[in-house]
């Protein structure tokens, strides 16, 4: 016997809304269906029903009951939006999940009793996580997709019907629940049919005969049973939530708070489903019609909102929107979570969610061109270099262990280090007969001690940029011993460091 | 199998090597020897000394003592000086614009944990200990002490104050070109010296040591 989980949302349109902006719950505020004028309110917070607004009154009546009252009309996007992320939370338990058409969520509950205690408690965990997401439901079990909607409309949190009683359950209940089509209906009303119950007892032949196969559909869930499977939703990769605001935001405080909130919602999400977040894709509306799409990851996949929030606001501080914005959609762009097998002996690295917000913070401090990994570029220029990610799960190989020093020599030989001039320091060098006499350059400069050299370099012929140097090695009257070179093709003369 | 080579068995041998947890061994017997086993953790530790002196060498042989066994290290990079190392991929690399702003860097990382040697490289632009605040040295020894973190701070003269456990000064001695006035001499590397100016805990065994660093080629 199937057993179907739905998840229903009362006053659905409210509650989507009041998803993207809670704040809203403590104002008077009515939706209508769409229509400005002619609309009708479909649904309202507490305050505008206290003013003695009510479902079903027009729009134009609404204003006459309470000038105050905030009346909005519905937004499909947003309904949307909130069906996606219930999904999600059904996802989260369930991988066969179905969104209806009406505003409700099906999941498979089958076989639920080997993860969960009881079918209660699974009802418990959805209700849970799907008020985490701001969206309060109901929730029915039952045989069939129909008995489980009933059961979640009918329950004021919970209801489960027992395997094997949707037919009982669904009996009391109007025939008009079936969705018949007019036909269907007028021929049933003209038997007295008016209960499920009534027509379960009806002999299914007898109704295919007179009905045809609406006739055999009705019999099929009138006696509790479904007439299709659920439609599978896949798995979610990407989680999306968006807010078109009713005004421009130019400043960058008042942008970061509605993205907090916006990426709170995708990554409760993605946590719901199991994952985790490798990367987030925002997208901003323009004021004048434009895009500006901003595409940032943090160091590692993670589920902090303080990490995302502090790497987004580092990539938007050091770029800002060009013109103020006008909507926002974030996409969350999930993962698996990857299991590490920690090293016996080696000690701990950085946590990667601390290691992402710590990374996000040197960015903010010293700019995103000045944190990383300093690596020599795939160049035979001695001071090219590059500057990659700093990843923390980058394991050392054996080759990069420095030699054990020798303890029975007493001089230890260790590998001259070199300070970098960035960028390189102009030289002039003065030589009398070969030999270099004289070095001067920016904030350094001496009488030449001793020199070595030279050493020649060419490379990159094959490139539009050749460059052929003559190094030398000289130790300054200041006392340091500078690297410097010729730059044959420039006739000039560098320092590209100084050994330390 | 565990081979002589092997990483495992090198952390192995390292262990072993070093009961006391309290310091990083640098694998230079003279400067373990100096040192009394390493450089202290969990406090600041200054290296000081002018050109050529051979302090960035020191710095390099602390990171790579620390990636040997299998950790990080940062190096805040004042002067925008650092050179690669073949284990550079395991130091996380920050340039800031000020010294303020590098001993705040400082405090980031320490705060994110995970790094066992902190370097921080202030380079010459420092010249008094008034740069910076003291409140700053304050936090950046208190955040080290909790971490256990190995700081070292490079400088040109003496700047942390009370707040580095250990002063050294490296002093350059000698500085090795083969080949004299020939037609083509090379430059073999500098022999340096490191001198205790100061020791907050304990009295090291000697006041001075020598070491040697070549050139790469």
């Amino acid at each position: 016997m199937p057993r179907i989980g739905c998840m229903w949302v009362p006053d659905l349109c409210l509650r989507a809304y009041l998803r993207m902006d809670p704040e809203s719950a403590s104002m008077s505020l009515a939706f209508s269906d769409g229509n400005e004028t002619r609309g009708v309110i479909v649904a309202m917070t507490t305050l505008a029903a206290d003013a003695g607004i009510v479902v079903g009154m027009r729009v134009s009546q609404a204003r006459a009951v309470s000038a105050d009252t905030i009346i909005r009309s519905t937004s499909p996007e947003v309904i949307d939006a909130a069906m996606i992320a219930l999904a999600d939370v059904a996802s989260g338990v369930s991988a066969r999940v179905e969104i209806d058409r009406r505003g409700r969520v099906f999941c498979d509950c089958e076989g639920a009793a080997l993860l969960w205690a009881s079918e209660g408690e699974l009802a418990g965990v959805l209700a849970a996580r799907a008020t985490r997401c701001g969206l309060p439901v109901r929730i029915g079990i039952a045989d069939s997709k129909l008995g489980a909607s009933v059961a979640a409309r009918e329950s004021g949190g919970v209801l489960i019907v027992p395997s094997g009683q949707t037919k009982d359950f669904l009996a009391p209940f109007p025939v008009g629940l079936l969705d018949p089509d007019s036909t269907s209906a007028g021929v049933l009303a003209s038997w007295g049919i008016r209960t499920i119950g009534q027509l379960a007892t009806l002999p299914a032949g007898a109704l295919a005969h007179r009905l045809g196969l609406s006739g055999v559909s009705l019999a099929r869930r009138a006696c509790g049973e479904d007439t299709a499977p659920l439609v599978i939703r896949p798995m979610p990769q990407s989680f999306q939530e968006s807010v078109e605001l009713d005004y421009e935001v130019e400043r960058l405080e008042p942008l970061i708070f509605i993205l907090r909130r916006l990426i709170e919602g995708v990554v409760t999400r993605i946590d719901l489903c199991g994952l985790t977040c490798q990367a987030l894709e925002i997208r901003f509306a323009l004021e004048g019609g434009g895009f500006d799409l901003r595409r940032v990851r943090a160091a590692a996949p993670t589920l902090d909102v303080k990490t995302l929030v502090t790497v987004v606001r580092a990539e938007l501080e050091s770029r800002p929107p060009s013109q103020p914005v006008t909507g926002i959609v974030v996409d969350g762009h999930s993962m698996r979570i990857r299991p590490t097998q920690l090293d016996l002996l080696r000690p701990v690295g950085p946590a990667p969610d601390v290691l992402a917000s710590t990374l996000a913070r040197l960015v903010i401090l010293c700019g995103s061109d000045r944190v990383g990994v300093v690596r020599e570029s795939d160049t035979h220029r001695p001071d090219a270099i590059e500057i990659g990610t700093f990843e923390s799960d980058d394991h050392p190989e054996g080759g990069v262990s420095p030699p054990e020093p020798d303890a029975a020599h007493t001089g230890v030989v260790i590998r001259l280090a070199l300070r970098a001039f960035r960028p390189v320091i102009p030289l002039e060098v003065f030589e009398s007969r070969g030999r270099l006499d004289f070095v001067r350059g920016e904030g350094f400069g001496g009488r030449v001690v001793q020199w070595a050299g030279p050493r020649r370099l060419r490379g990159e012929w094959w490139t539009a940029e050749p460059f052929a140097r003559e190094y030398y090695d000289v130790e300054l009257s200041d006392g340091g011993v500078y690297r410097i070179y010729r730059d044959v093709r420039r006739q000039c003369w560098i320092a590209d460091g100084v050994y330390d | 199998m565990v081979t002589s080579g092997d990483p495992l068995a090198l952390r192995i041998r390292c262990d072993l090597r070093n009961p006391d947890r309290s310091r990083l061994p640098l694998a230079v017997p003279p400067l373990d020897a100096f040192l009394k086993g390493g450089l202290p953790r969990g406090a600041i530790t200054e290296v000081f000394g002018g050109l050529s002196s051979g302090k960035t060498t020191l710095a390099h042989v602390v990171v790579a003592a620390a990636i040997r066994t299998g950790t990080f290290a940062a190096w805040i990079d004042l002067p925008n000086a650092f050179h690669p190392e073949p284990t550079s991929n395991r130091v996380l690399w920050i340039a800031p614009r000020d010294a303020i702003t590098a001993l705040r860097a400082a405090e980031h990382v320490l705060e994110a944990g995970g790094f066992q040697v902190l370097i921080l490289d202030l380079g010459g632009r420092m010249s008094s200990r008034s740069a910076v605040p003291v409140s700053r040295w304050l936090r950046v020894a208190r955040m080290a002490a909790r971490r256990d973190v190995v700081v070292l701070v490079l400088s040109g003269v003496h700047v942390a104050g009370a707040f580095a456990v250990l002063s050294l000064e490296a002093c350059a001695q000698h500085r090795r070109f083969a080949g004299g006035r020939g037609p083509c001499p090379v430059f073999e590397g500098v022999e340096s010296s490191l001198h205790l100016r100061r020791s907050r805990h304990e009295p090291l065994p000697h006041l001075s040591v020598g070491w040697r660093a070549l050139a790469e080629d």
